[in-house]
C-alpha cells in the first residue's frame, strides 16, 4: 500500500514526520542533512526522483524507499510530497552574518558595529546559494503534488526571518506551493511559542509537527489515502 | 659664468636632463619620499576617483594593509561582491570625484550632516542614492532600504577614518553637478546613469582652486577631529576626464582640471606636515612615459602603469616604525588580501558613461 505522504527534506522533517504519525498518516521519510542540500549534493534525478551524489549510504536509502513505493520514482503523481528543503537557513544565515551584516532597521540600530545589507543584496545572495535548489524544487513541483513547509519562525526580526521570507517569496513566485505554519501558530508579530520548540531551540517539536500536519489536513493540503 | 649660484649644488634629480632624460622612464628615482615614518603594519584607507580603485588592489597585492571597513557578507560569491561594489574602496562610497562630494561624506561621518537628508532619485518603483547612484546593480527597494544602506556606508566610512593610519584620497575632477537650491553635490550628472536631469534644479559647477582647497581643508579638519593621528595622502588621478560641460575642448578642460587639482594637492601638502602628495599623476601622464601607460583610448591606465606607480609608492614609503595593530588583525587582513588577489580585476568607472553622450 502506498503511503499517504512522502516527507523529504532536512532536519525539519523530523517534526513533520512525527506530526504525520500523530495523525495516523502513513508516511515515508527521507532526511538528509541541510549541509547536503546546501552543498548541492542532493539533486533531482529523472529516474529516482531524488539522488545524493557521493554518498552510497544515502543512495541506498533512496533505493530502499523506492522499493517500498513499488519501484516508483520518489517524485511521482501517486504520492504527495511534504518538503522542508530549499530553506536550510542554518547553512546560509550564519555565514551571511559573519561580518555583522543585518537586514532590518532595528538590528542595525541596536548593533552600532553592524552593516546593513540591502534587499537586493539579500536576493542576490539567496539566488547564488539557493539557485540549484530552486530549480530542483520547481521540477519536483511539476511532476508531483509538492508542498514545501516554511521552517518554524524562531525569531521575529532577524536575518533568519529575512532569509526565510526572501526564499519563500522566490519559491511562491516560481509557482511552488508553500505552507507557512507561522501564520496560524504564531501570534501577530511574535515568534513560535516555546511549547512548540524542540530542546535545541532550532527546530519544532512533536507538538509543533502535529499542529502543522493538523492544519494541513484541515486545509486539504494532504489527506489520508482513500479519503475524499 | 658665475660658479656660485643656488643651482650649482643641486642633485641630478633637480635637472630635467639628468633627472628625466638621462634617467629614462625605468630609471626615474627619488620621485617621492614619504614625509612620515609609519608603523610596519600601517593601515591605508583609500577613496576617490577611479584610479584609487587600482591603488587599493595594488596595496593588497603587495601585502600591505588595506583597510576594508565595509566588507561583503561572509561567503558572498566574488561576482556578487563586485557587482555590489564591495572591496573597491574602504567603505562603499563609490567613486568620489570631487572635493565637494568628499566633504559631504566626511560631514555625514562626523555627524554634521544627516545622511537621510541626501536626495533619493526615483528609478521606476525603486530608488537610487544620489551620491552613490550605481553602488548596487539594482536600485533600492524603498526609502528605508536606501537610507539604511547609506547609513551603513557612513558608519563604515567613519570607522575607516578612525581606524586607519593613512587616508589616501585621489582627486579626480573639478567639474560636478549640484542641486542649485540645497547645494548638495552629486556623484554624477543626473540623467546620465540615474536620476532625471532638470535644468531648473541641477547646476553645473567647475570648482576652482579656492573652492577645492576650502572643501578639502574643511574635510580634513573634520577627519582630524575624528582621528587626530591620521595622515592624509593626496594623489591626482592621471585618468583624463571623459567629457566636459565647461564649454572648453575636452583636452583643454582636462588640463585645467588636473592642473588645478595638482596645485591644490601640492599646496596643501606643503602647508601641513600631516598631508603629503604622492606624484602618481606625474608618473603616468608626463613626458617620460610618452603615454606608454595609457590604453589605446588614451584614458584608461593599463595594469603595468598601476604597477609602475605602486613600485615607486613602496620605494618612497617608510614603514620602519613598530607594528601598531597587533598580529591578529594583520593576519586577518592578509587573508583578505589573499582572497582579493584571486578576484578578477575589473574597475568600475561610472564617469565613462559620459562617453555614450558623445554624438561624434
Amino acid at each position: 500500500m502506498l503511503p499517504d505522504v512522502l516527507v523529504i527534506g532536512d532536519s525539519h522533517t523530523t517534526a513533520l514526520m512525527a506530526g504525520c504519525q500523530a495523525h495516523g498518516l502513513q508516511a515515508e521519510m527521507l532526511r538528509f542533512s541541510g549541509n547536503f542540500w546546501h552543498s548541492g549534493h542532493v539533486q533531482f534525478h529523472p529516474q529516482h526522483g531524488v539522488w545524493v551524489r557521493r554518498s552510497k549510504a544515502m543512495q541506498q536509502q533512496i533505493m530502499d524507499v523506492r522499493d517500498r513505493l513499488g519501484g516508483r520514482s520518489l517524485v511521482s503523481r501517486d504520492i504527495p510530497i511534504l518538503g522542508s528543503m530549499a530553506f536550510n537557513l542554518g547553512r546560509i544565515v550564519p555565514p551571511f552574518g559573519f561580518n555583522r551584516h543585518v537586514t532590518d532597521a532595528g538590528s542595525f540600530a541596536e548593533d552600532t558595529e553592524s552593516s546593513y545589507a540591502s534587499q537586493a543584496l539579500v536576493s542576490a545572495y539567496v539566488d547564488a546559494t539557493r539557485g540549484p535548489q530552486f530549480l530542483m524544487v520547481r521540477r519536483m513541483a511539476r511532476l508531483a503534488s509538492l508542498t514545501l513547509v516554511v521552517p518554524p519562525k524562531l525569531r521575529v526580526r532577524s536575518n533568519y526571518a529575512t532569509f526565510s521570507d526572501t526564499i519563500a517569496a522566490r519559491l511562491r513566485a516560481s509557482g511552488v506551493r508553500l505552507f507557512d505554519p507561522s501564520a496560524t501558530l504564531c501570534n501577530e508579530g511574535e515568534a513560535l511559542q516555546a511549547q512548540y520548540l524542540a530542546p535545541d531551540g532550532l527546530h519544532g517539536n512533536t507538538d509543533y509537527g502535529s499542529a502543522v500536519i493538523g492544519l494541513m489536513l484541515s486545509e486539504g493540503l494532504i489527506m489520508r489515502r482513500g479519503a475524499d | 659664468m658665475s660658479a656660485a649660484n643656488p643651482y650649482a649644488d643641486l642633485p641630478p634629480t633637480a635637472f630635467w636632463r639628468s633627472g628625466v632624460v638621462d634617467a629614462g622612464l625605468w630609471g626615474l628615482a627619488g620621485l617621492w619620499t614619504s614625509k612620515w615614518q609609519l608603523p610596519a603594519d600601517a593601515r591605508f584607507a583609500t577613496y576617490g576617483s577611479c584610479f584609487a580603485q587600482s591603488m587599493s588592489r595594488a596595496l593588497l597585492a603587495r601585502n600591505m594593509v588595506w583597510l576594508d571597513a565595509e566588507p561583503a557578507p561572509g561567503r558572498t560569491p566574488p561576482d556578487i561582491a563586485q557587482a555590489f561594489n564591495y572591496g573597491v574602496f574602504s567603505a562603499r562610497t563609490g567613486n568620489i570625484y570631487t572635493a565637494a562630494l568628499l566633504l559631504t561624506h566626511v560631514r555625514m561621518a562626523a555627524n554634521l550632516l544627516d545622511p537621510a537628508s541626501i536626495e533619493a532619485w526615483p528609478d521606476g518603483e525603486r530608488l537610487r542614492d544620489s551620491i552613490r547612484p550605481v553602488i548596487e546593480p539594482v536600485a533600492f527597494a524603498s526609502r528605508e532600504d536606501l537610507d539604511l544602506s547609506r547609513a551603513s556606508m557612513v558608519r563604515a566610512f567613519r570607522r575607516s577614518i578612525t581606524q586607519t593610519d593613512v587616508f589616501v584620497f585621489t582627486l579626480g575632477l573639478t567639474e560636478g553637478w549640484e542641486n542649485g537650491a540645497t547645494g548638495q553635490p552629486y556623484a554624477l550628472c543626473p540623467g546620465t546613469m540615474a536620476g532625471t536631469f532638470d535644468p531648473d534644479i541641477h547646476v553645473f559647477r567647475n570648482y576652482d582652486y579656492p573652492a577645492i582647497r576650502r572643501a578639502l581643508s574643511e574635510a580634513f579638519d573634520h577627519i582630524w577631529a575624528m582621528n587626530p593621528a591620521v595622515r592624509i595622502l593626496l594623489t591626482v588621478s592621471p585618468v583624463p576626464v571623459t567629457a566636459t560641460a565647461s564649454g572648453d575642448h575636452v583636452l583643454v578642460a582636462n588640463t585645467y582640471t588636473k592642473s588645478t587639482l595638482r596645485a591644490v594637492a601640492g599646496d596643501l601638502a606643503r602647508s601641513d606636515a600631516r598631508i603629503d602628495y604622492f606624484p602618481g599623476y606625474e608618473m603616468i601622464s608626463q613626458p617620460p612615459s610618452r603615454a606608454t601607460f595609457y590604453a589605446p583610448n588614451l584614458r584608461n591606465v593599463v595594469p603595468q602603469g598601476v604597477s609602475f606607480v605602486m613600485d615607486h609608492f613602496l620605494k618612497g614609503l617608510d614603514l620602519s616604525g613598530p607594528a601598531a595593530h597587533g598580529a591578529t588583525m594583520a593576519a586577518a587582513e592578509r587573508e583578505t588580501a589573499m582572497l582579493r588577489d584571486m578576484e578578477v580585476e575589473e574597475l568600475v568607472c561610472e564617469e565613462l558613461v559620459l562617453e555614450k553622450f558623445n554624438a561624434s
